[in-house]
């Protein structure tokens, strides 16, 4: 079913005003699947188009919802959600959007990075999936003029070793750079309040560059809170989560979603070829992970492009989805 | 007494240094715009063909292509600062000989002996003593004993004899031998004695005394009289920084901790204003809570950098205070200020960007708040160790104790010649991995898992993680680490990284002689 554009578009031209130099509000909005029941909990796709692109929205139902006219429910539902969507942000210059040195990452944000003071939602779909991995990389590059990275871990169990290039200067030419293990403080807090206050204190200080924190319980005020500290502060504030939290509401500017992507070897080619040889070369391969916009404040957002990180260098680019050639070529029996 | 220690930057950093004892010494200086500068050189140096004034990087040519030497010469940044604090601290240590010792200039020491050298058995054995107290640590030093300040002061620069003692009222005849620079004579007055063939004091005593201060100024009339020990002259005594301690009695014991931290914000301004006259700024902090009955509270607040702001104190003060439980009244308060330093002093440059100051002031900041509430061992960098064991290949400093780690150099440091400062982390041994090697999460104590593997050495197949069955997919290893019998807790274990069917990647290690598995951590 369609709803008409005029019925779409009044709230929002009420609230914005006619001088308003917004994009048009999605011209039309079709509902799948409307003429399901919706006494089920479950969710309901919405598409609508904007210029070329074509945007999905989903409603989540947490309860049945027992009304006779699921089309008008679907349809305040549709309305609330572009009420928060309004394009009201303005876009940041160019020249100061922080770019993640992840070229696909940029690809995806609506800016092509960064601005600073915001806060970056990172959530990992199962543990081990590789979140953390990309975090730390866009991290190491988004460290400027000087400042700092601050690594907030409640669970003390961040192991610094495993970032890539931890002791080499970030411009090699340069002397005076120094390397990631210098800027990088890391806190111990010892309670989730303690963890908050060292985070929130953190985001608001300008010598930041990057706040990374593990963090899965968060109430909508302290997000809030957070949101506005970063704000204050102009840093980048990166929150590792789990894919659990992606059902709460969040104040956070990005939210990027990490799955694991099964690798395509299949697992007896693999199995004989790393039992069968255990040369230098089939020590390292590359891993493969799903990369989602969920959600951009302000923005209208979304997609998700396949990436693929280099086990031997940390590199992170767009993934081929052909067999790696290493892997046929040991499935070959070579 | 007067004791000239010639050369005192290029001795100090040969006693700070000891270890580059036998190399020849450079110290060179940022010369502005023109890049750096070479201001101080050993004779070793000179011989090698490095002389004041020349271009770093011309030096480190020279030393470069020269292969006579066997030692490759030291090069380091003149820190005018430290020489003037270190020569302070010196006079502090000279105060067994006298009890006024003062500074002069860069690199002399004034000891007002008089009334002290029968201690010593007379001004000849004091002289000797000295010699071989410092001697001991390898200073090099000039003495010279005499009526005068200017008169010490002249002989002992002269260099003629190590130690040299003027007997009373004799000063007038040795010095009429000495040139006129030895006079402390500024150096526009010495220029023109110079273009006049005015050479030694005897010369200038035979000119007519009243024209002296309207051709060469006043100074030179003052200075020979000084010297001559027509005019007194006062060494100013050094003084060492005393503990700044202030404290407060309650006239009734309160728990109101409103009051208590009224009653601290005055103390510390007062500490604070008390070392503000010798431009130093707090490091540590010591509060004392003094009970009537009970033990007393103590709380200690660090900076990382002196700060001089009892605000910033307070707010440090005020979160450690948040956090303490007073268990009983409080009687009475006391304030020390247990580590002090000199406030680093730069000058602005035109060009200079404040926002850079300004970040590093922030920073500082930052550390000291989250130190002072989270504790001082909660806040840490890093230290790499080159361990097998994962556990142990970290190692965690306090952010505070590594006080200058964070001090980015702006200058063009060159890399190779200078010694590491000693601040830099140590960076030995094996300690980069391929990216992928060791897992982003890694718990202190490994976890046992169920896996299921088809041969007793072989990979694991299928373990169990939460509540779920995970299915390997991919697997490396085994990568064997073990550690030697004399460790506490030797480890020896099969290490293998194994990548699921859905794509998570997990780090598994088999006990090698138990056989079980352990999950020790996840690639994240």
């Amino acid at each position: 079913m369609v709803v008409s554009p005029s019925e779409c578009a009044k709230p929002d031209a009420a609230r914005t005003g006619p001088a308003s130099p917004l994009p048009p509000i999605l011209s039309s909005f079709r509902f799948l699947d409307s003429e399901k029941e919706l006494t089920q909990t479950g969710k309901v796709c919405t598409h609508g188009q904007h210029g070329q692109t074509i945007i999905t929205r989903t409603i989540y139902l947490f309860a049945p919802m027992p009304s006779p006219d699921n089309a008008q429910t679907i349809r305040d539902l549709a309305r609330q959600i572009r009420r928060l969507e309004r394009t009201t942000q303005p876009a940041t210059p160019a020249d100061r959007v922080l770019s993640t040195g992840i070229p696909p990452l940029d690809g995806l944000l609506p800016d092509r990075g960064f601005p600073p003071g915001t806060l970056v939602e990172w959530l990992s779909a199962s543990p081990g999936c590789g979140a953390g991995t990309l975090a730390f990389t866009a991290a190491a590059r988004l460290l400027r003029n000087d400042r700092a990275l601050v690594v907030v871990d409640p669970d003390r169990s961040f192991h610094p070793p495993a970032l890539p290039h931890l002791l080499q200067p970030f411009r090699p030419s340069l002397p005076e750079q120094t390397s990631l293990l210098e800027r990088m403080v890391i806190v111990h807090p010892e309670t989730e309040r303690d963890a908050l206050w060292a985070l929130e204190q953190s985001l608001r200080c300008p010598a930041v560059a990057v706040t990374v924190c593990w963090l899965d319980h968060l109430r909508s005020q302290v997000c809030r809170r957070l949101q506005l500290a970063v704000e204050t502060g102009g840093g980048i504030g990166m929150l590792l989560r789990s894919g659990e939290c992606r059902v709460d509401p969040s104040w956070a500017d990005f939210r990027l979603l990490v799955e694991p992507l099964a690798s395509m070897s299949s697992s007896s080619s693999a199995f004989l070829s790393a039992a069968g040889s255990l040369s230098a070369d089939s020590t390292w391969s590359s891993r493969q992970l799903r990369l989602e916009l969920l959600h951009c404040r302000g923005r209208l957002s979304g997609g998700a492009v396949e990436l693929e990180i280099d086990d031997a260098t940390g590199h992170v680019r767009l993934a081929s989805r052909m067999a790696p050639a290493a892997d046929s070529y040991r499935a070959a029996g070579a | 007494m007067c004791v000239w220690l010639p050369e005192w930057p290029l001795q100090r950093i040969r006693i700070v240094q000891p270890e580059h004892k036998h190399r020849p010494t450079v110290l060179y200086a940022e010369a502005s715009r023109k890049g750096h500068r070479i201001v101080a050189c050993c004779q070793a140096a000179l011989r090698c063909g490095i002389t004041p004034g020349m271009p770093l990087a011309e030096a480190q040519g020279l030393t470069g292509t020269s292969r006579t030497q066997q030692a490759e010469p030291l090069f380091c940044e003149h820190n005018p600062e430290e020489d003037r604090a270190a020569l302070n601290r010196l006079a502090g240590w000279c105060q067994r000989y006298s009890p006024a010792v003062g500074t002069e200039g860069e690199d002399c020491l004034l000891l007002d002996v008089t009334g002290c050298a029968h201690l010593w058995g007379g001004e000849q054995q004091l002289s000797r003593e000295f010699h071989r107290a410092v001697g001991q640590w390898g200073l090099t030093a000039g003495t010279a004993c005499a009526d005068t300040i200017g008169a010490a002061w002249a002989i002992a620069r002269s260099g003629e004899s190590r130690e040299t003692v003027v007997p009373p009222g004799q000063q007038a005849a040795v010095l009429r031998s000495l040139p006129v620079r030895a006079l402390r004579l500024p150096a526009a007055a010495a220029g023109k004695l110079e273009e006049l063939a005015i050479r030694r004091i005897a010369q200038l005593q035979q000119l007519p005394r009243a024209s002296l201060s309207s051709r060469f100024g006043p100074e030179v009339a003052r200075r020979l009289d000084q010297a001559l020990g027509a005019l007194p002259e006062q060494i100013e005594p050094v003084r060492l920084a005393e503990p700044v301690e202030v404290s407060l009695e309650f006239e009734y014991s309160t728990g109101d901790r409103g009051a208590l931290e009224a009653a601290l914000t005055q103390l510390v301004e007062q500490a604070v204003g008390q070392l503000s006259t010798s431009r130093q700024g707090v490091q540590q902090l010591e509060i004392c809570l003094v009970h009537a009955e009970q033990q007393n509270t103590q709380l200690t607040v660090g900076t990382l950098r002196p700060s001089p702001s009892e605000a910033h104190l307070m707010e440090l003060v005020r979160t450690r205070l948040e956090r303490t439980e007073l268990t009983e009244e409080v009687a009475g308060l006391h304030v020390t200020i247990t580590a002090a330093a000199p406030l680093e002093s730069r000058q602005h440059q035109l060009f200079d960007t404040v926002e850079h100051s300004h970040t590093d002031q922030e920073f500082a900041r930052l550390i000291d708040r989250l130190s002072s509430r989270l504790g001082r061992q909660q806040v840490v960098r890093t230290e790499l160790i080159p361990d097998a064991q994962p556990e142990f290949a970290v190692r965690w400093v306090p952010a505070l104790d590594s006080h200058t780690a964070h001090r980015p150099s702006r200058q063009n440091r060159p890399t190779q010649q200078i010694q590491q400062p000693p601040f830099a982390l140590p960076i030995t041994g094996p300690v980069t991995w391929p990216a992928a090697a060791r897992p982003l999460r890694l718990p202190a104590e490994p976890e046992p898992v169920g896996v299921t593997s088809l041969m007793p050495d072989g990979p694991p197949i299928r373990f169990r993680y939460g509540d779920r069955m995970q299915t390997v997919g991919r697997w490396w290893g085994p990568e064997r680490i073990e550690t030697g019998w004399w460790r506490e807790r030797p480890i020896r274990r099969d290490y293998y990284r194994v990548e699921t069917h859905s794509g998570q990647r997990f780090w598994l290690f088999r006990h090698v002689t138990q056989g079980s598995w352990f999950l020790h951590g996840e690639f994240e």
